[in-house]
């Protein structure tokens, strides 16, 4: 890996939270559940779905506890729909809380998207229209959100593969005014960073330079798969040089802070995946050790 | 500690939502929400040219299908998990028509996958897109398939008390009730959907695609342990549960079973269905026995 990351003198932001940095993790997924209950193995923290286990009981909660008596856990959900236009669903929040209580994870995130309709649940994230309109209305909801769930709540940038004709301001204005309105965390997704940048055509480092980055709690990073003329973001291989080149720029502002890696399809042994957080690791003492020169 | 909050959606008033942003979702969820190519598509294709940016190398419609296809793939991904028995015996192309006549019936209404096959046993009892022959064994392997979902996260339960059941007198037992665990799920097949399962779930290779009829019956429970199985079981057995099950008497429920079998000699009726129960307790099938005097 050749990192063309220029070396950053400015010292990190002052994070506006206060979360721990629980180092380099990994996606609780099924496939690693043997790996994981047989071995113990060193993982500085598991990041898990938090609709997989909004569930009544059985064993995905009895599995969850498990992983909970040995490590830390942070909370990521894929359905809240905060930028849907249909009521929140307060069934649906109920449950993550009592998850949260569950993991007591000092963070939970979902995405900045809108998944719903008043027909159907779409089960995917859908980019917004970055207009002002969307943004108040997004950013009223997570002020609810947060204010409920009683703990800090970050949205992440998702990838997108369209832009909307109604849209009055790039996407990074629009992420960044929208934490800011909302007064919460962000959850950075470097691979969608550079998704978005391939299928938009925009610079990758112009998004992280203009965000609020005391505002990220916690860092994404994945594989994708190039379509040729798009890029999908399919979670199904290594992170690519160009995007630990672009984690570690962010890092160079914001310190260090938790990151995981996520394998979601085509999902390889454990060890695969931990190796890739062991890259994320070397490229946060670079960083650090760059900082305390 | 601070007290437990309560709140909810009345602490919470929601601000209406900016008008054009829902009009965005309502056309475009519709959009992306079937099976059609949005491209050449007469009625969603100009919504996507009315909301959607093309650019230097995709039209509007392309990007926009983007998602449609995506939404398509995660449904259908998620049926296949579920029903990996159906799916096999229908084939990629029956399963996949099967896939999209059901969501077009029964679209996606809940927050997680989980749910998405909820109403496919029922779906698929009255569907006529079958192949011709195959569609009784398709609802029976609909039905066994659906019940391991909810088996497999159900809310735990409790157990019947040994002790409540070792008080109950011998004349007591006559007019008792017996109380089934609720995620006690019986069946009766026509065609052996359990072992076409474990075979198409097996390491060996795929079983043939046909199914042959023969009448078994099953019982799915989850274990202490939250291991989820299958037992086969006699029919007298089915009848006697699904009695049971039907809050009738115990003596009233034993009866429906004399009146079904050969087996006219009550003495070893009476050791067989002592033996059923003494089964039926260990696996944690009874969660109470109500008498007249526990009410």
């Amino acid at each position: 890996m050749t990192s063309t990351v220029a070396s950053s003198a400015t010292p990190p932001a002052t994070p506006r939270f206060d979360v721990p940095d629980f180092g380099c993790g990994v996606g609780l997924r099924i496939p690693h559940y043997g790996h994981i209950f047989a071995e113990s193995p060193e993982v500085d923290f598991f990041e898990i779905i938090s609709e997989n286990f909004m569930v009544a009981g059985g064993r995905p909660l009895r599995h969850l506890d498990q992983v909970l008596e040995r490590y830390p856990v942070v909370q990521h959900g894929v359905s809240l729909g905060i930028g849907a236009t249909t009521p929140l669903d307060w069934e649906y929040l109920a449950a993550l809380k009592k998850l949260v209580r569950r993991t007591k994870t000092p963070w939970v995130t979902d995405h900045l998207c809108w998944t719903r309709n008043s027909h159907t649940d779409l089960h995917d994230l859908l980019p917004l229209p970055y207009t002002e309109d969307a943004l108040m209305h997004v950013a009223a909801r997570v002020h609810i959100v947060q204010d409920y769930l009683e703990l800090p709540f970050g949205i992440e940038n998702v990838s997108s593969y369209l832009s909307y004709a109604q849209s009055e301001m790039s996407e990074w204005e629009f992420f960044a005014r929208v934490v800011e309105e909302a007064d919460c965390g962000m959850l950075l997704d470097v691979n969608n960073v550079y998704v978005s940048s391939f299928n938009h055509a925009f610079e990758p480092k112009d998004y992280l330079d203009r965000l609020p980055v005391e505002r990220v709690l916690q860092y994404h990073l994945a594989g994708h798969t190039n379509k040729g003329n798009y890029i999908l973001d399919t979670h199904s291989d290594h992170v690519i040089d160009a995007v630990w080149d672009l984690y570690e720029y962010a890092c160079g502002k914001t310190g260090p802070i938790s990151t995981l890696v996520e394998w979601d399809e085509d999902i390889p042994e454990l060890d695969v995946v931990l190796a890739e957080t062991e890259k994320a690791r070397v490229i946060r003492q670079r960083v650090q050790a760059r900082h305390a020169s | 500690m601070p007290p437990e909050r309560t709140d909810g959606p009345e602490a919470h008033a929601e601000p209406q939502p900016p008008k054009q942003l829902r009009a965005l979702q309502e056309d475009l969820g519709q959009a992306f929400a079937q099976f059609e190519s949005i491209v050449g598509h007469n009625d969603h294709g100009p919504v996507a040219d009315r909301w959607v940016s093309p650019n230097r190398s995709m039209s509007a419609r392309e990007r926009a299908d983007i998602y449609r296809e995506q939404f398509w793939l995660r449904h259908r991904d998620a049926l296949y998990e579920d029903y990996p028995a159906l799916s096999h015996y229908l084939g990629d192309s029956g399963f996949e028509q099967f896939c999209q006549d059901y969501l077009r019936a029964h679209p996606p209404r809940s927050f997680t996958l989980r749910d998405l096959g909820n109403d496919t046993a029922r779906f698929a009892a009255s569907y006529d897109g079958f192949e011709s022959g195959r569609a009784a064994a398709a609802r029976d392997l609909a039905r066994f398939e659906l019940a391991f979902v909810d088996l497999f996260d159900g809310a735990e339960l409790p157990h019947a008390d040994p002790e409540k059941m070792a008080t109950v007198s011998p004349e007591a037992w006559a007019t008792a009730r017996v109380v089934l665990h609720p995620r006690l799920v019986l069946f009766a097949f026509a065609y052996p959907v359990h072992g076409y399962r474990t075979a198409v779930r097996g390491d060996g290779p795929d079983p043939e695609r046909d199914l042959r009829p023969e009448a078994n019956w099953l019982a799915m429970y989850r274990s202490h342990d939250l291991k989820v199985h299958i037992l086969p079981i006699e029919q007298r057995q089915y009848v006697l549960l699904n009695a049971l099950r039907g809050d009738v008497s115990l003596l009233d429920a034993c009866e429906k079973v004399a009146a079904t079998g050969s087996d006219t000699d009550h003495d070893q009726l009476g050791e067989t269905l002592r033996k059923w129960f003494h089964s039926w307790a260990r696996r944690g099938w009874i969660v109470d026995v109500l008498t007249d005097a526990s009410g």
